[in-house]
Order: structure tokens, then sequence, then C-alpha cells
């Protein structure tokens, strides 16, 4: 088989088009950290407002983090529609046992307070963040969920009177932007 | 020297393989989804789809989401390895005469 130079170019160019556009639309993950970001900057709100109320901060928390997986789950059954991974349930899934055995393990060891409480909670899921992201060979999962733990421990440490707030803003309201980039700065 | 491939080099062909190789390994997009993508019609996506596949270069995969019938399309090994020795020839092409050619779709 022969073929002109320009012709081969024309391939070549045919080539890069479809596999930036590929590239480009596919930014479902970005629905993904706008939904947990959201949940993020509006618990951690709640956690630094409301913070002497613990009923409210708790049942807060627990109708967010169902309504996110409910949102999650409606979402990956509606992107299998167009492009199925096998690496999505799973994920799914394995997200969902971390934290059920977080939560196990935090009324196992009790923390001496609710912000060591959620240091906790925040350090296991980027933890999985980080599994996650060598599992998939995705090093913006790696890079982010340590970032994000850097970011954690700065507040934690050095802003423990703001600490939840930090979190709503470089924790949630951060997850929420770079979700939003992902899928429509990049997108389709 | 790397060979040009007959099968993929047909313009529709070449567009599908690019969206397979330029998804992650795991992730295998629906028939509609390509129809749509590509601009083809069923019966166009089709007979290219069944022409890789004879070739090796894909796998078909046939499922039921709430009793309706969806095809998925996978890359296989062979596929990827065809599609990228087919840029490289393609490259080689460019280089030997004395065009530019973008490097980082050998990557793809």
């Amino acid at each position: 088989m022969n073929i002109s130079p320009e012709e081969a170019q024309e391939a070549l160019a045919v080539i890069q088009q479809t596999s930036d556009r590929i590239r480009k639309g596919h930014g479902y993950n970005g629905y993904y950290l706008m939904i947990w970001g959201g949940v993020w900057f509006v618990g951690f709100m709640v956690n630094q407002f409301l913070q002497s109320n613990l009923a409210v901060v708790g049942w807060t928390w627990g109708g967010l983090v169902l309504v996110a997986f409910v949102g999650c789950t409606v979402l990956g059954i509606n992107q299998g529609k167009y492009i199925r991974s096998q690496m999505g349930p799973r994920t799914g899934f394995f997200y969902f046992a971390l934290i059920a055995f977080t939560a196990l393990w935090y009324i196992l060891l009790m923390p001496q307070n609710t912000k060591q409480g959620t240091m906790f909670f925040i350090s296991i899921i980027m933890f999985g963040g980080v599994i996650v992201g060598i599992l998939n060979r995705t090093l913006s999962t790696v890079i982010g969920s340590v970032s994000v733990t850097i970011l954690a421990l700065a507040g934690y440490y050095l802003l423990p009177a703001y600490f939840y707030l930090w979190e709503a803003i470089f924790g949630g309201l951060a997850m929420f932007v770079i979700g939003l980039a992902l899928r429509f700065w990049r997108g389709r | 020297m790397a060979q040009l491939n007959e099968i993929i080099h047909q313009p529709a062909r070449l567009r599908i393989m690019s969206v397979l190789v330029s998804l992650d390994s795991d992730l295998q997009p629906s028939f509609n989804y390509l129809k749509d993508l590509l601009e083809l019609t069923d019966g166009n996506l089709g007979a290219h789809l069944r022409k890789l596949e004879e070739a090796g270069y894909i796998e078909i995969c046939k499922t039921f989401i709430n009793n309706k019938p969806h095809t998925y399309v996978e890359v296989t090994s062979p596929g990827r390895s065809a599609f990228a020795e087919h840029v490289a020839a393609l490259q080689d092409i460019l280089k030997t005469n004395g065009h530019r050619t973008n490097d980082n779709i050998a990557e793809v």
C-alpha cells in the first residue's frame, strides 16, 4: 500500500482531531467532583457555623452523603449508556466499603474531638483517592488527593478555629471548580 | 520500517480506531455513542466494525440494560499495536519526505 505525503498528513490530522475531541469531550469525572465538592462545601459550612449543634451537623452530613451516593449512581448508570467503564462500578463499591470501614474505625478509635475526627475521615478518603488513582493509572487523581490532604493538614494545624471554613473553601469549593473545569471548560 | 495498514487506513475505520485507542483501556464506547460522534449511519458503522472485528482489532460486546440491547466496542491488544504501527508508518512517510510531524500522535 502506497500513499502520498499529503495523504499521510491528512490521515494524521484526522487521528489528532479525533483523539483531541475524545479527550476534551470525555469529562464525565467532572460531574463526580462537582457533586462531592458541593457536599464538602455545604457540609463543612454547616460544621463551621453550627458546630455547637451536633445533631444538625450529623443529619446534614448523613443526608448529603446519601444524596451524593444516589447522584453518583444515577450518573454512572446514565454514563454507561454511552461509555461503559469496567473500573467505574468497582470504584463506587470501593468508596462505599471505605466509608463504611472508616465509620467503623471512627467508632472504635473515638477521636478526641470532631476536628480530629474530620481530619481522620478526610485523610482516609484521600488515601482511597491515591489508591484509585494508582489502580486507574490517573496521576491527576493521585496528585489531587495528596494536595487535598496537605491543604487539610495545613488548615488543621495552622488555623484550627477556621478549619471547617478552610475545608469548605480549599476542599469543597476547589473540588467543585475543578469539576466544573473538567466538564465544561474542556467539555464538548 | 513500520507498514501501513490497509484495513485501518480507510477514513471511517481510521476515525473509529482513533476513538477507541484514545479512551482509557477500561472504557468501552457504545455503538450509539460512536454513531453520533462519528456521524455515521447504523449500517455504515456496523459494516466497518465487522471489518475491524474480523481483523481481530476490536471486540464487540452485546448486553442488555433494562431489557434493551446495547452494543459496546473495545479495542484489542493487536488492534492497539496495529494502529500504533499504522501511525508510525504515516509519520515515516512524512519524515522521509521532509515534512514536520506531530510525534504526540505516536502516544495515542
